[in-house]
C-alpha cells in the first residue's frame, strides 16, 4: 500500500530536486566549467585534433573531480534536516507514509538527479564543440554520491547543519591522518581503518572515470562507509522522533 | 457535501478510531537546559464518534499531546494508542486528517500542487485524487488561489488550505489544531457547519483551540489542561443545560434605577446593562419577577461567561493555586 503511494510521489520529489537544487547546481556547473572551456578555447588551432581531444578529456576529468564533490554536497544537503527544521514533516507524515521509505526515495531521486545533471554538463561541453564525452565520469559522480552522500544522509537525520558536520568529518579525518600517519604507529594504522576514507575519493573516482581498474579494497571501503551512513540514517528515522 | 464523503475505495479501511492516553508524561530534556515537564500523568480516552475539545492556556501542553498522538514524539512514560495501536504504525497504515496550528508547508509550492501531492501521499489513486482535490478546493472556497504559491496566500487562505488537505481522504481520526485561527466570521461559521457534516459515528475528532466558544459549540466534551495536567473534562452537552450561571449580563429598557435594589451586587456596565449575580434558579427568577412587577422591562439576560469558560477559569485557577502551594 505504502510503496505504491511512494512511487506515485516520485515525480513530486523529482520536481523538488529541480526547483530547490537545480539553480545552485547550474550556477556551480557553469562557474566550474568556464575556466576549463576558456583554456581549451585558448588552445584552439595550435593543437592537433588529437592533442585537443586529449586536453579536453583531461580538462573534463579534472572538472568532474571537483564538481562531483560540490554537486553531491548540494544534492544531499538538508535532505532530511530541512523538513525537520522547517516543520514540513508535520503535514507530510500525518499521511499514511513510512518516513524511512520517503527519505530513502528522496535519496534515490537526488542521486539520479545528480547523475542527470552530470550528464547535462557533459552534453553541454560536447555541444560547445569539444569532441569528448567521457561518460565514465558518471561513475565518479555515482561513487562520490554513494560514499559521501551516504554520510551526508546520516548527518541530515541527526542534525540541522549536516553539511558542516560533513566538512568537519572530512577535515578532522585529514588532520588525524596527518598527525598519526598509518605507516608510523599502531594508533595511525587503527585510525586509518576507522576514519572515513574520503581522502581516497578523488583518486579512486578518477581511476573509474579513466576506465582504469580501481583498487577494489578502497572502492569497497568507500562504498561501505556511504552505505553504512544511509542504513544508519534510515534506522534513525525509524527510531528517532521527528519533533524535538 | 457529497464531494467530501468517502471517495477512497481503499479496501484496507481503517478501524474506527479510539484515542487513549494512559498515564502519559513527556519531559523535554536538553544538555544545556533544565528538563521541562510538558505533560504529566495525562489520562484520557476519546470515544469512537466523539468530538473532543482540548483547551488550555499557552504552554499547557496541547501541542505536545498532539505530537505524541501523531507519533512525532515518544512519551517519557505511559502509552498513547489509536485503535489499540501505537500512533506511528496507525498513522503509517491509515493516516490521520491533521491540521497543524502553523501551516508549515513549502512556501514555493502552489496551492493546487500542494493538495495534489498530499493527495498522492494520502494514498489516493490518481483518478480519485483529482476528484478529491477539486472537491476540497470547492468546499473551502480556494479555487481562485489554486495557482498561487503558498507564500502569496493570506493567513485565512492558508488556514483553509490546511483544512482542505486534512479532508482529502476520509480519515477516521481528525486532529485539528486551532482550526479557526485566521478565519473570518463567514468561514468560521462554514467551518462549524463542515465539522457537523463530517461528524460520523465512526469518526473521532480532536479539536485543540483557545476559542472556548468554538469548542463549546462543536465538541461533545472538552478536556481542560494546564501545566501539562488534565484538570477536568467538561461534558458540553450537559453544560449547556446546566445550572444557573454565576453571573449574568442583564440589559434593561426601563427601570435601570431598580436594579441595584433588587440585585445588591449588580455592577453597572452602562447603557442599561448590568452584571448581576446568578445564584440559584429560584432566587434568580424571584428577583427577575420582582423587577418586572415594579415596572421594569428586560431586553436581554445572558450568562456573563459560558459554562465552559467558567469551568476553564475555575480549573486553571485551581491548577495555579495547587502549583503555588506544591
Amino acid at each position: 500500500m505504502s510503496r505504491a503511494r511512494m512511487w506515485s510521489y516520485l515525480s513530486w520529489q523529482a520536481r523538488d530536486f529541480v526547483v530547490e537544487r537545480g539553480a545552485p547546481l547550474l550556477i556551480v556547473a557553469t562557474l566550474m566549467s568556464f575556466p576549463i572551456v576558456m583554456s581549451l578555447r585558448q588552445l584552439g588551432d595550435a593543437a592537433t585534433p588529437t592533442q585537443a581531444a586529449t586536453a579536453a578529456r583531461y580538462g573534463v576529468l579534472q572538472l568532474f573531480a571537483e564538481f562531483s564533490l560540490i554537486c553531491v554536497l548540494i544534492g544531499i544537503n538538508g535532505v532530511v534536516s530541512s523538513d525537520r527544521v522547517k516543520g514540513y514533516y508535520r503535514f507530510l507524515f500525518a499521511k499514511p507514509v513510512s518516513i524511512p521509505r520517503y527519505y530513502a526515495q528522496a535519496y534515490l531521486v537526488n542521486g539520479v538527479g545528480l547523475m542527470l545533471t552530470a550528464l547535462g554538463v557533459l552534453g553541454a561541453i560536447y555541444a560547445l564543440g569539444y569532441p569528448v564525452f567521457p561518460a565514465r565520469v558518471l561513475l565518479m559522480v555515482g561513487l562520490v554520491y554513494l560514499s559521501l552522500g551516504g554520510l551526508g544522509f546520516f548527518y541530515s537525520t541527526l542534525a540541522r547543519f549536516d553539511w558542516v558536520l560533513m566538512g568537519a568529518t572530512w577535515g578532522l579525518a585529514q588532520v588525524l591522518r596527518a598527525v598519526y600517519p598509518a605507516h608510523e604507529s599502531t594508533a595511525g594504522r587503527v585510525l586509518n581503518v576507522l576514519l572515513p576514507p574520503f581522502h581516497q575519493l578523488r583518486d579512486v573516482g578518477l581511476q573509474l572515470a579513466r576506465g582504469e581498474a580501481a583498487e577494489s579494497r578502497t572502492l569497497v571501503w568507500l562504498l561501505a562507509w556511504g552505505l553504512s551512513g544511509l542504513v544508519l540514517g534510515l534506522l534513525i528515522l525509524r527510531r528517532r522522533p521527528l519533533a524535538t | 457535501m457529497e464531494g467530501l464523503r468517502p471517495a477512497d475505495a481503499d479496501a484496507d479501511a481503517a478501524p474506527a478510531g479510539v484515542i487513549a492516553f494512559d498515564s502519559v508524561s513527556k519531559t523535554y530534556t536538553s544538555l544545556f537546559r533544565p528538563p521541562v515537564r510538558a505533560v504529566e500523568e495525562f489520562t484520557l480516552t476519546i470515544e469512537r464518534g466523539e468530538i473532543m475539545g482540548l483547551a488550555g492556556p499557552n504552554g499547557a501542553g496541547k501541542s505536545t499531546l498532539i505530537s505524541l498522538l501523531l507519533g512525532y514524539l515518544p512519551p517519557t512514560s505511559g502509552h498513547v494508542t489509536i485503535a489499540d495501536s501505537a500512533p506511528r504504525p496507525y498513522v503509517e497504515r491509515y493516516g490521520i486528517g491533521y491540521l497543524s496550528e502553523l501551516i508549515t508547508l513549502n512556501p514555493q509550492w502552489t496551492l493546487e500542487g500542494t493538495l495534489e501531492r498530499l493527495a498522492v501521499l494520502a494514498g489516493l489513486p490518481s483518478s480519485v485524487a483529482r476528484v478529491r482535490v477539486e472537491a476540497v478546493i470547492d468546499e473551502l472556497g480556494i479555487g481562485e488561489h489554486r495557482g498561487k504559491k503558498l507564500k502569496a496566500l493570506s493567513k485565512g487562505n492558508l488556514q483553509r488550505l490546511g483544512l482542505a488537505q486534512a479532508l482529502l481522504r476520509d480519515e477516521q481520526v481528525l486532529i485539528l489544531d486551532e482550526p479557526t485561527h485566521g478565519l473570518d466570521p463567514v468561514w468560521t461559521q462554514r467551518f462549524r457547519d463542515l465539522v457537523q457534516r463530517i461528524r460520523s459515528p465512526e469518526r473521532t475528532i480532536l479539536i485543540a483551540s483557545h476559542n472556548l466558544d468554538e469548542l463549546e459549540r462543536l465538541c461533545d466534551r472538552v478536556a481542560i489542561i494546564d501545566r501539562g495536567r488534565l484538570q477536568r473534562v467538561v461534558d458540553t452537552r450537559r453544560a449547556a443545560a446546566r445550572d444557573v450561571a454565576g453571573t449574568y449580563h442583564l440589559t434593561v429598557a426601563v427601570g435601570a434605577e431598580l436594579v441595584p435594589a433588587i440585585f445588591p451586587a449588580a455592577v453597572a456596565l452602562g447603557n442599561g446593562q448590568f452584571e448581576v449575580e446568578g445564584g440559584d434558579a429560584q432566587g434568580l427568577n424571584q428577583r427577575l419577577a420582582d423587577f418586572l412587577a415594579r415596572g421594569g422591562q428586560i431586553t436581554a439576560l445572558i450568562p456573563a461567561h459560558s459554562g465552559l469558560e467558567a469551568q476553564f477559569r475555575e480549573a486553571v485557577r485551581e491548577s495555579r493555586d495547587a502549583g503555588g502551594t506544591s
